[in-house]
């Protein structure tokens, strides 16, 4: 009986051995296949749609225009910030102060701003402001009133006045500060008689408010001081004679981006046009100069300066008329085209550069005042210059290297559980010229990391057409580019944070130099697709 | 006629064990152990697990119990005996139970047993076994479909109510429970299928799925976020036959009921169409600080988190079932034949035989159906002092000694004492 009781309790125990005892996690590997990425890529997906343009037959340019910082009204004279005072300061014997009694009445002030040397006549403001503080010693309320006889609106001269508060004690001045918007103001810099330039007439007084309670005793050196400060005085439009001056332009240098992403490798352009117009809607003679205009590669130190006739040589440019609509002024406008018969502009584009440099002087009323202090200028309407650029996608490419970044997170905290992968790169080309695809996986610092570079793969060329000297595509080819990463490999890609893409373009330059058509319609159409083994734990 | 008092010992409390609910779940009402005479009453506990499942091998599913690592070698042989519909379940029982009669030792008896059990089934296609052992490389250019693949988890308790009552030849024995329901989780993919494009540039899939389960926040073991009811019953008719042997039919209904999970059940659905190519980086050449949107999961589920009852019916099973013994009731033939409801499986059939000496029998047989295809069952009892019965016994022998056979297997032991 007892064997038979042990039997039994030793078959439970056994039964819950089995079904309760501790077991590993199985696990096993997955063959899976992931389409991972797409992608279509034509020009106009490499440069910004706002520097192409497509030609007559459908063929892509490249229209840039790089803006050169002109002439304005701050380039001629500047209205700095300035601050006047006027007070009033009790004589020395103390004595007392009663209601309405005047102590300045209408004092005009004339202030001459030194502008270098312009000579400003009349003016309208587009902003600009006045902060007065107000200090009372008097132990009685003061009224005091600042006109800026100089600036009216409608006629109506900008007043300031105000009731200061007595002070509370004889030690304690009472203070005030208010501020006057003058936007729109009309400025006369004529001064009190007319006969003057760049002067503010002001007009001061102080009397004691009829709100004072009777008689105040006053006492030495007590005052009333009225400080007005000028602050971000810009006027839209400016009339008087702005002076005879050489103002430089440059040395400076504009970012130009549609070589931006080449790396290395040669191009040969077929024909670039470049156009540089001075615009002037400024009421001002001047005589322009273009000192110098080159073309800089940073990562080569490659430069290349501009040889044309308009180098060194001064031009004068004829002042605007007034318009009296808008544009308030008719400009004097100039261009120069430098094209392939009359410069060296397609050796400067050549060299594929990341940079435009402009070196130019202006001369500003070379014969001097002539117009008799009627040179004008509204503020938005200066002297512009600007540069265009006009070139049709037509090269032959040996070696060229483009380079984009991607920035990556694969968010995949259990990559490990990634082994092998096996990445397939598709890609339809209907561009003219074939390209060498490589891809780097770089972790956060940039560091290249090792083993991880994919295997260089050609995408073939399109079918090519040869018409009216031109290379271009009449298809498109397909090609397959495989990328096999092992485990370590797989590894190192999840934890990349960059993936570079390095795209080598050839269209056989070395051995049939003519040039290739790129039209709108060309891509690179991509998918990206992975076979990987996945382990389930 | 103590020998064959003996003998309806054996053939009604200990045969009716190895039978099985097609596999071996005993009903446990009071009367199986009348015919020892002298007793009034009697205790019994038993333990089991059971699994199987038609289109994978005792290997695999011994692996994916017991763990570690399967290579895809192992995964392309197990999914070599695959049909293109596959069922699966694994049950689990512990259990006590007291019967007594309630006059004499001849007459009504009533009884009272508590039982736990844990119930896994599904059916799942060929296809879906791919998909999650083997990956969907292999279904490039191909549609993978793994609709209608179902998974049903439930654990109760079940406390049971019995009486028997003696009929000329025979008895009818009848069995009331109250279950409290612990767990419950339910997947059902009506409609699913993924299309792997030949070149693996696009993956396009139709989903229309649903995902049950009980209460989320009360998940211990005992957790009551159900109850319910079944019934059991049990009718058996036996004669004697000259020379001392004797034959009997029996039929049961078991575990014929329900759980009403509580209305803190959940409910998820999918019901989407998605075609997936991967991220569109081409605005990315223009826009170095562009970001790539990815579907989030709640592009394509839809959660219905209201809450609400959801009653599910219990694994059942309608068993008919015919004895004969021959030499002095010494040896035993037995046939069978189970039809199982709400649990996935087909009917189960089993031709069995057994030899029984004056203090142990040994049986065994062949059977087929259920959740596998053709299994031996083997069992051994042990008697003694006409009081203690031992059974202990597999489902499958073969899964024991064929790894590669499909997967069947499981373990009981019984043990009975009258007194």
């Amino acid at each position: 009986m007892k064997r038979l009781k042990s039997a039994f309790f030793a078959g439970i125990l056994g039964l819950l051995f089995v079904v309760s005892c501790r077991r590993d996690d199985p696990s096993w590997d997955l063959d899976l296949t992931a389409p991972i990425a797409y992608g279509s890529l034509s020009i106009n997906d490499i440069l910004d749609d706002s520097i192409t343009c497509e030609g007559a037959d459908g063929s892509l340019r490249v229209c840039y225009r790089a803006t050169v910082p002109g002439i304005n009204a701050d380039t001629l004279f500047n209205i700095p910030d300035t601050t006047l005072r006027n007070a009033y300061a009790w004589p020395f014997i103390p004595g007392t102060l009663s209601p309405n009694q005047t102590l300045i009445s209408n004092q005009p002030t004339q202030t001459t701003y030194q502008l270098q040397s312009a000579q400003l006549l009349y003016g309208i403001l587009e902003r600009g402001r006045a902060k007065v503080h107000f200090k009372n010693d008097m132990m009685c309320p003061m009224l005091v009133t600042y006109v800026l006889q100089s600036a009216t609106i409608n006629n109506v001269p900008a007043t300031i006045s105000y009731v200061v508060p007595a002070a509370p004690s004889n030690t304690v001045p009472s203070t005030m500060d208010v501020e006057l918007d003058l936007t729109g103001y009309e400025i006369d810099f004529t001064g009190l008689n007319g006969d003057r330039v760049n002067t503010l007439v002001t007009i001061f007084s102080i009397s004691v408010d009829n709100s004072a309670p009777g008689s105040t005793p006053v006492n030495n050196q007590d005052s009333v001081v009225v400080d007005i400060t000028f602050e971000d005085i810009r006027p839209s439009y400016v009339r008087g004679y702005f002076g005879s001056e050489t103002i430089e332009i440059g040395p400076e240098e504009t970012y130009v981006d549609f070589f931006s992403k080449v790396q290395s490798g040669s191009l040969g352009l077929d024909s670039i046009t470049m156009t540089f117009t001075l615009e002037n809607y400024a009421g001002i003679d001047a005589r322009f100069t273009v000192n110098n205009l080159w073309s800089r590669r940073a990562a080569t130190s490659q430069t290349v300066n501009l040889n044309h006739s308009l180098i060194g040589q001064p031009v004068n440019i004829n002042r605007a008329a007034y318009s009296f609509s808008y544009p308030p002024s008719i400009p004097s406008i100039y261009s120069w085209t430098f094209n392939n018969a009359n410069s060296n502009i397609v050796d400067m584009f050549e060299v594929m550069p990341d940079f435009l440099g402009y070196d130019f002087s202006l001369w500003t009323n070379p014969l001097g005042n002539v117009s008799g202090n009627n040179d004008f200028i509204y503020t938005q309407f200066g002297i512009n210059a600007y540069i265009d650029v006009d070139m049709p996608v037509n090269f032959y490419a040996d070696q060229i290297l483009l380079v984009d970044t991607l920035d990556v997170d694969f968010g995949l905290d259990n990559h490990h559980d990634v082994k092998e992968a096996n990445l397939k790169l598709f890609i339809g080309n209907s561009f003219p010229f074939s390209a060498n695809i490589e891809l780097y996986f770089l972790d956060e610092n940039n560091n290249l990391l090792d083993q991880v570079v994919a295997s260089p793969g050609l995408v073939a060329s399109a079918p090519l057409t040869f018409l009216n000297g031109y290379y271009f595509s009449n298809g498109a080819t397909q090609s397959l580019l495989t990328i096999p990463l092992n485990e370590s490999q797989t590894g190192q890609m999840f934890h990349s944070h960059h993936i570079v893409m390095k795209a080598r373009f050839d269209t056989g330059a070395s051995t049939n130099p003519n040039f290739v058509k790129i039209f709108t319609t060309n891509r690179l159409d991509f998918n990206l697709t992975a076979d990987f083994e996945y382990n389930v734990n | 006629m103590r020998k064959l008092l003996a003998t309806l010992l054996v053939v009604i409390v200990c045969p009716a064990l190895f039978a099985q609910n097609f596999w071996y779940d005993y009903p446990y009402v009071n009367g199986q152990m009348r015919d020892s005479t002298w007793a009034k009453r009697f205790v019994m506990g038993e333990g089991s697990f059971a699994y199987g499942c038609d289109g994978v091998s005792n290997e695999f599913m011994t692996n994916l119990y017991q763990g570690g690592y399967m290579d895809s070698a192992f995964m392309e042989k197990s999914a070599a005996t695959l049909l293109p519909k596959n069922r699966f379940g694994v049950q689990t029982t512990l259990g006590i139970m007291y019967s007594q009669h309630v006059k004499d030792t001849s007459g009504e008896s009533w009884s009272l047993a508590l039982k736990s059990k844990n119930n896994i089934t599904g059916t799942f296609s060929d296809d879906a076994f791919r998909l999650a052992f083997q990956g969907n490389t292999r279904f490039k250019g191909e549609e993978a479909d793994f609709s209608r693949t179902r998974f049903t988890s439930m654990s109760w308790t079940q406390l049971q109510f019995g009486y028997t009552t003696p009929q000329p030849n025979g008895t009818v024995s009848f069995a009331f429970s109250l279950l409290a329901g612990h767990r419950y989780n339910q997947a059902d993919i009506e409609y699913g299928k993924l299309y792997t494009d030949s070149q693996g540039l696009n993956l396009t899939s139709s989903v229309s799925a649903d995902y049950w389960s009980s209460d989320t926040a009360n998940t211990s073991a005992f957790a009551l976020n159900g109850i319910g009811t079944s019934v059991d019953i049990s009718w058996i008719w036996w004669d004697l036959l000259p020379r001392g042997n004797f034959h009997m039919v029996r039929f049961d209904l078991i575990d014929f009921g329900f759980i009403n999970w509580n209305n803190k059940t959940i409910h998820q659905y999918v019901d989407t169409s998605f075609e997936w190519s991967g991220v569109d980086v081409t605005p990315y050449f223009l826009d170095p600080n562009y970001v790539a949107e990815l579907p989030e999961e709640n592009d394509f589920i839809k959660s219905d988190t209201t809450e609400f009852h959801r009653s599910i019916f219990l694994p059942s099973v309608a068993r008919a079932m015919y004895t004969r013994w021959f030499c002095v009731s010494r040896v035993m033939l037995k046939a069978q034949v189970a039809v199982p409801m709400w649990s996935e499986a087909i009917p189960y059939g089993a031709l069995t035989t057994g030899w029984r000496a004056d203090e142990f029998m040994v049986s065994g047989g062949i059977a087929y159906g259920g959740y596998g295809r053709l299994q031996v069952p083997l069992k051994a009892e042990i008697y003694a002092l006409r009081q203690t019965c031992l059974e202990v016994g597999t489902t499958n022998a073969l899964s024991l000694f064929n790894p590669s056979a499909l997967a069947a297997g499981g373990a009981f032991v019984k043990f009975s004492y009258a007194f």
